[in-house]
């Protein structure tokens, strides 16, 4: 399924934009299902899941979750802001977990670009891992201040227009604080299927999760087939290798 | 053959200082570093696209970058681990490729058997990896790639786009017979670093050891027709400008 054109000048203007009802119920279920396993944390009893982890399992890889990614319409969905056939296609959808903090001040304190060199984030050092569309998507109910997904609107223009004249490597750890001017974020929630498709550019972070429940959430970062020639590009028009938006 | 300035004359100057020494030096062409030079195309205040601008405005062509070595382990640890090593040079690759340019300089890592293999299957690898482009293996004192011994266990084993970057100071710092060198490889070489030198210091070119003439006719004979980096690295001349000039004028007047 395409986005229509509402949602791509949303998405156009805000750098994200948020889907819901993109999955089964079963696609749902297989997908909580071939995460659980792979958790510390005892499902039966919730008072097990403060501060559990790994957060990030590593089962990315599982038919179950892929297929929420291929055999629902999301990567069409995603495809359409760039171009069919435009985009690579991941062979990992990574649960990113968010557990319960049992804190009560919700915060989203990690502003960051993604594709930045950390000492333990895997990428190589002096490069920058560029990507065109974020995918982050719920198989639980997000409830507000639940831990979801925070984006920063409209950073994504921020971006395309700071790096004209600095260099990728000039954001140290992909930390802009300092570097750009940051509106309000906007906490992603949403029952599961929910998904929110993001700019390379955006400004997000995870958020601290208030709430009894664990996050379950994927996400994956799409990137344009050409990346190794257009790597270095921010040409004048924002929008130039997006051949779905006008 | 064309001569290419290269900001190891000038290792502190940022880009449009060190693109008008090249040009009030008389040169047309130009040489970058990744690393080691404030000219470097990663500075954080310089975006790909006004290196880009800066070097058109200067009126300046780019020959080359130097980019990081194969040294198959990770610079924030030194663990071995090629396929990280190699992350960060395909993408030193591909800023070349933005660059406009076909072809990057590179070195070795450790004098190891370790670093030896990593070498050659890091150089296969990225080759594989970037068609239409060319890597030439540089020569350094003290790294894996210093003599003709080492070129001979490398050069057979990489694709025929890995080319011998032949560096004329760092031969002299290991106290090896460049004109033998340039005799052994002269068929493959891709690039030549031009530096004088007495011993480990370079001097202005002409009054140290390396044998320009000889050098140069083993290049003329073998039909090279590539460039000649002038370099005067590590050098603390009064009239850099001059110094330039006249390095320049003194391999002109050779060719």
């Amino acid at each position: 399924m395409s986005l229509d054109a509402e949602q791509k000048t949303f998405f156009k203007e805000n750098g994200y934009v948020v889907l819901h009802d993109t999955l089964t119920e079963d696609q749902i279920q297989a997908g909580v299902e071939a995460i659980w396993p792979h958790l510390d944390a005892d499902r039966d009893d919730p008072s097990t899941w403060i501060g559990a982890g790994p957060i990030s399992p590593n089962c990315g890889d599982d038919p179950a979750l892929l297929a929420t990614l291929y055999d629902s319409s999301v990567y069409e969905a995603a495809e359409s802001l760039v171009g069919k056939g435009k985009l690579t296609r991941p062979t990992s959808f990574g649960p990113k977990l968010n557990f319960p903090t049992g804190d009560s001040e919700w915060a989203a304190p990690g502003v960051h670009l993604d594709g930045y060199y950390t000492p333990t984030n895997g990428v190589a050092e002096g490069t920058v891992g560029r990507f065109f569309v974020g995918v982050t998507m719920y198989l639980s109910h997000q409830h507000p201040t639940g831990g979801g997904f925070t984006v920063w609107p409209g950073t994504h223009l921020q971006s395309a227009e700071y790096f004209k004249t600095n260099a990728m490597l000039s954001v140290k750890g992909g930390n802009v604080r300092d570097v750009y001017e940051l509106p309000e974020p906007v906490e992603v929630t949403g029952p599961p299927g929910t998904v929110c498709l993001w700019h390379g550019g955006t400004v997000h972070s995870a958020s601290k999760n208030c709430r009894p429940d664990i996050r379950f959430c994927m996400i994956t970062r799409l990137n344009h087939i050409q990346n190794s020639d257009i790597l270095f590009e921010f040409p004048d028009d924002p929008w130039a290798y997006w051949d779905g938006i006008d | 053959m064309n001569l290419v300035f290269s900001p190891t004359h000038c290792p502190n100057a940022q880009l449009p200082e060190a693109t008008d020494l090249a040009r009030r030096a008389g040169f047309d062409r130009i040489e970058l570093f990744r690393t080691w030079t404030q000219s470097s195309p990663v500075h954080p205040n310089w975006s790909v696209r006004m290196v880009r601008d800066q070097l058109d405005d200067a009126a300046l062509q780019l020959t080359s970058l130097n980019i990081r070595n194969v040294t198959g382990r990770k610079a924030d640890s030194d663990e071995r681990n090629l396929p990280y090593n190699l992350r960060q040079i395909e993408w030193d690759i591909h800023l070349a490729r933005a660059l406009r340019i076909k072809t990057a300089n590179i070195k070795g890592g450790q004098r190891t058997d370790e670093a030896l293999n990593d070498l050659i299957e890091g150089v296969n690898t990225l080759l594989e990896r970037v068609p239409d482009f060319t890597l030439n293996l540089g020569n350094h004192h003290g790294n894996r790639l210093e003599g003709i011994e080492d070129y001979k266990a490398v050069m057979p084993n990489v694709d025929e786009r890995a080319r011998v970057l032949v560096d004329t100071g760092h031969l002299l710092s290991a106290g090896l017979d460049v004109l033998t060198f340039v005799e052994t490889f002269a068929e493959r070489i891709g690039l030549v670093h031009l530096r004088d030198q007495k011993g480990e210091t370079p001097v202005p070119f002409g009054q140290g050891d390396l044998p320009f003439e000889d050098v140069l006719r083993v290049l003329v004979d073998v039909g090279y027709d590539g460039h000649l980096v002038v370099e005067l690295e590590h050098a603390t001349w009064d009239l850099p400008v001059r110094a330039a000039v006249d390095a320049r004028d003194f391999v002109q007047s050779l060719i």
